[in-house]
C-alpha cells in the first residue's frame, strides 16, 4: 500500500488527504494527492460539510462615541486583572505627545510591558494551572 | 473594568483628550495586547463550498491554530485536518 495512508476524514486507507493552508488573507482547503502534488476542491457530495477553524483573535474595539453602539458600560474581551494594563498603555500614548514628560510615557510602557509577559504566561497555562519552573542548583 | 472607568483613569493624567481619543488609544492598546499575548481564542464554523479552494478571513483572526471537517460517515464528529506545510507547487485562484 506504498503511497497510501489513513484518509483523516474518511477514515478509510486513500491516497489522497484533506489539507488546509493560508494564502492572501483566506484558508485554502483541498484533497491533497502527494503521488502527483495535485490538489482538488471539494466536489459536490462534500457540499455544505462543516468547518470548524479554532483561532487566536484580536480584541474587539470600543466604539467611538461618534458610534450607535458606544457604551460607557461595555467591557473589553480580555480577562478583568489585565485591564489595568490596558489603560497603562493608552496613558504611555498620551504622555508620548508631551515631550516634557517622556519619563512617565516609558514609566507607563514597561508597565504595560510587564502586562504583555504576565498575559503571554496566562495565555500558555489556558487556566490549567501553574507553571513549575525547576531552578538550577549548583552545588 | 467599564470602558468609562477606563476613560477616567486616562483623563486623570490627560484631562485635556477628548473621549474620542482615549477610545482610539485603549483600542490601539487592546490590539496590541491580544496580538501580542496570543490571549483571546474563539473558535468559528463555515461550510465548504462545491469547487470553491479558498474562503476569506476575518480581520480579527490572528493565527489559525487548527481546523476540524464534519466526518464523511454523516455523523456529527469532527476531524482534525493537517496543515499543508507550504504552499500548493500548483496553485489556482479558485
Amino acid at each position: 500500500m506504498a503511497g497510501t495512508y489513513v484518509d483523516n476524514w474518511k477514515g478509510a486507507h486513500s491516497t489522497t488527504q484533506w489539507v488546509w493552508w493560508t494564502e492572501r488573507d483566506a484558508i485554502g482547503i483541498a484533497k491533497y494527492n502527494p503521488s502527483n502534488e495535485k490538489f482538488v476542491s471539494a466536489s459536490a457530495d462534500e457540499n455544505d460539510k462543516k468547518i470548524t477553524l479554532f483561532y487566536y483573535k484580536k480584541a474587539s474595539d470600543f466604539a467611538e462615541p461618534s458610534s450607535n453602539d458606544f457604551s460607557w458600560t461595555a467591557t473589553s474581551e480580555l480577562s478583568s486583572q489585565f485591564h489595568d494594563y490596558i489603560v497603562s498603555k493608552a496613558i504611555a500614548l498620551g504622555y508620548e505627545r508631551k515631550p516634557d514628560q517622556l519619563q512617565l510615557a516609558m514609566y507607563f510602557h514597561e508597565k504595560f510591558e510587564k502586562g504583555i509577559k504576565e498575559g503571554r504566561a496566562y495565555a500558555y497555562r489556558a487556566r490549567a494551572g501553574t507553571v513549575k519552573y525547576i531552578k538550577s542548583v549548583d552545588f | 473594568m467599564k470602558l468609562k472607568e477606563m476613560v477616567e483613569l486616562v483623563q486623570q493624567h490627560h484631562p485635556e483628550l477628548g473621549v474620542t481619543e482615549i477610545v482610539k488609544m485603549l483600542n490601539i492598546a487592546q490590539a496590541e495586547y491580544s496580538s501580542r499575548t496570543r490571549m483571546l481564542e474563539k473558535a468559528t464554523q463555515f461550510d465548504l463550498a462545491t469547487d470553491q479552494r479558498y474562503y476569506a478571513l476575518d480581520d480579527s483572526i490572528l493565527e489559525i491554530k487548527s481546523v476540524d471537517m464534519e466526518s464523511a460517515d454523516s455523523s456529527s464528529d469532527h476531524v482534525n485536518i493537517p496543515k499543508l506545510i507550504g504552499r500548493p507547487h500548483r496553485r489556482d485562484l479558485t
